[in-house]
């Protein structure tokens, strides 16, 4: 899979690059206007990040630069403006996702996974991890070909697992994913922990194996 | 272009010199029928060699005297009272007019007022410097205003900098307990920062009047929806609602009510003791929170206002009633905070006009 990650904030980009590279992604870096324009009409790329406001041009012009061209590309929006405008104006022009800054690593990484699903009209529509399946349409889960029935959080929670397998999520990633601005409020993140152990307890009576493992309090992976 | 005190005595002398002409005939009617009679006979009476008349001349010319004395005085007094009135009003009317603009000046309304033209140094000068003080006002609080929402623009890149970092550094196989510790405050001190700055730029927003986009929305639905999701805040706590059967409809913006109704849950929440409860009701036009707390009744003047935070226990940026108040505010709204039964209560009214 290749990406492109246009951003001028080059730590930002740079821990970007190192946390896909690292989940078999081949990422590209774009630090200005200039080269994001150039790269997007030289390569094709299955994920662009596009941060708008870049040094000598507008991200949206880069994104308009993509539709005209009927490139294929998935785009996702990392803006630091978070204005409902930006946000409706580039999903108008064609983005897939808009992602506000600060955000964290995986919950980048599954919306890109996300979107790299989608646009593989090929692939199923099953994720499958260990002995688990996760039917996308219909929303089912089975271990070994036993249903498990979860609740829509922890239905959630296990995605967000298994888009970032063998990766430590942080607690305060998962807490954000699970009630989006809400979480912004919280003062306390426990409740993660609280689906997380019923998830866990789903899982294991289906006969699946643990493969959540804890880290130390600050954080959670899913084993494969 | 005159000053004041040049218009105000050529203004006085003109007024003066008509009502003393106009006076003139009053005092030639005078003299001649009461100072000057006595003598008027005794010179006829020399003249046409006749005894002189019988008179008390001492006293009539004390009496003409006094009486033209007082008519003099009566006139210029009446004169000058009348003229003072009336130079003033004439002369201050342009001073009424600025004085009746600038009261009705804002900052919030953003402009400014243009004032009536005239030839008077002083108010002209007034206005001028009048105008150029409101529009250095307005120029440094849009500036200001401006200036919140691009720091906090500025500040989302090195948060999202400094949170990618630790997304990656959580991914060290070999981390230590204490490591992992160290982690996790850091991750809770980008959450309060990330928490602080959006709640800043939201208050900027509204400030700067970003939400134009108004909708008709039902209060009692809008609740209704965003009940599933606060539930997983308020775990532990009993939660009491009261929606009503009818709709209440209000033209608010989506996100702001929306907003509205998070901060004073949070609240609730936040501020609530262990097996708690939280009562929300619509009803009259009016959404309800109101909560169980540790805490005695607040100060209501206080309880809005920025920063304010009445104990140390709780978390929290002191921002979330600052823009309850704010999102009301924007749209027309009441909010009142009121301590009653045990019972920490915030009451919207969305009718526009003041309640009891």
């Amino acid at each position: 899979m290749k990406l492109l990650i246009i951003e001028d904030e080059r730590e930002l980009s740079g821990s970007i690059a190192a946390f896909l590279n690292s989940e078999n992604y081949l990422c590209e870096q774009a630090f200005t206007f200039g080269e994001a324009m150039e790269k997007v009409n030289l390569y094709d790329y299955d994920c662009i990040l596009l941060d708008l406001m870049l040094p000598g041009g507008n991200g949206l012009d880069v994104l308009r630069e993509i539709k005209r061209q009927n490139n294929p590309a998935g785009v996702i929006i990392v803006s630091a403006k978070d204005s409902l405008d930006d946000k409706v104006n580039g999903l108008k022009i064609g983005a897939d996702d808009y992602l506000a800054k600060p955000f964290h690593l995986p919950e980048l990484s599954m919306r890109i996974y996300a979107i790299i699903r989608r646009r593989q009209f090929s692939s199923s529509n099953t994720l499958s991890s260990n002995d688990i399946s996760v039917d996308l349409l219909s929303k089912e889960v089975h271990v070994k070909d036993r249903i498990v029935v979860l609740t829509r959080t922890e239905y959630e929670l296990l995605l967000f697992f298994i888009g970032n397998r063998n990766k430590v999520i942080s607690k305060s990633a998962l807490a954000e994913h699970l009630s989006g601005d809400m979480a912004d409020m919280l003062d306390n993140q426990d409740f993660v922990y609280a689906h997380i152990k019923n998830l866990k307890a789903k899982l294991a009576e289906a006969g699946a194996d643990d493969c959540i493992k804890n880290v130390y309090g600050t954080g959670y992976k899913w084993i494969e | 272009m005159k000053s004041l005190l040049h218009k105000s005595l050529t203004q006085f002398i003109v007024c003066a010199a008509v009502l003393l002409l106009l006076a003139t005939p009053l005092f030639y009617y005078l003299t001649k029928y009461f100072y000057a009679e006595d003598l008027i006979d005794i010179i006829e009476a020399v003249e046409a060699g006749n005894p002189l008349p019988a008179m008390d001349l001492e006293r009539d010319l004390l009496v003409g005297v006094v009486l033209q004395f007082v008519l003099i005085t009566g006139v210029l007094s009446i004169a000058l009272v009348l003229m003072m009135r009336l130079i003033s009003k004439r002369l201050w009317i342009p001073f009424d007019d600025t004085l009746r603009r600038i009261e009705r000046f804002s900052l919030e309304g953003g402009s400014i007022p243009r004032f009536m033209p005239n030839d008077t140094q002083e108010f002209t000068r007034l206005n001028a410097a009048l105008t150029q003080l409101m529009k250095k006002n307005l120029e440094s609080y849009r500036l200001q205003k401006e200036f919140t929402e691009n720091a906090s623009h500025e500040l989302q890149t090195p948060l999202a900098v400094f949170q990618s970092k630790l997304d990656l550094l959580l991914q060290q196989s070999d981390m230590t307990e204490e490591q992992a510790e160290i982690v996790q405050s850091l991750y809770e001190v980008t959450r309060r920062l990330s928490r602080l700055n959006k709640n800043l730029l939201l208050l900027a927003r509204i400030e700067n009047d970003q939400y134009k986009q108004m909708e008709e929305m039902d209060v009692a639905r809008t609740l209704k929806e965003m009940l599933p999701l606060l539930e997983k805040l308020t775990e532990g706590i009993t939660v009491h609602t009261d929606l009503g059967a009818l709709p209440v409809q209000v033209e608010a913006n989506r996100t702001l009510l929306e907003s509205l109704i998070n901060n004073l849950i949070i609240n609730a929440v936040r501020h609530n003791v262990k097996d708690g409860e939280i009562f929300i009701s619509v009803t009259d036009r009016r959404l309800t929170i109101a909560n169980t707390s540790a805490e005695v009744g607040l100060d209501e003047q206080l309880l809005f206002s920025r920063f304010y935070r009445p104990s140390e226990k709780v978390q929290g940026n002191g921002l979330g009633l600052a823009i309850a108040k704010a999102i009301c505010e924007y749209h027309g709204w009441h909010i009142h905070y009121i301590y009653k039964e045990g019972l920490h209560r915030f009451t919207v009214s969305f009718d526009k006009k003041e309640v009891g």
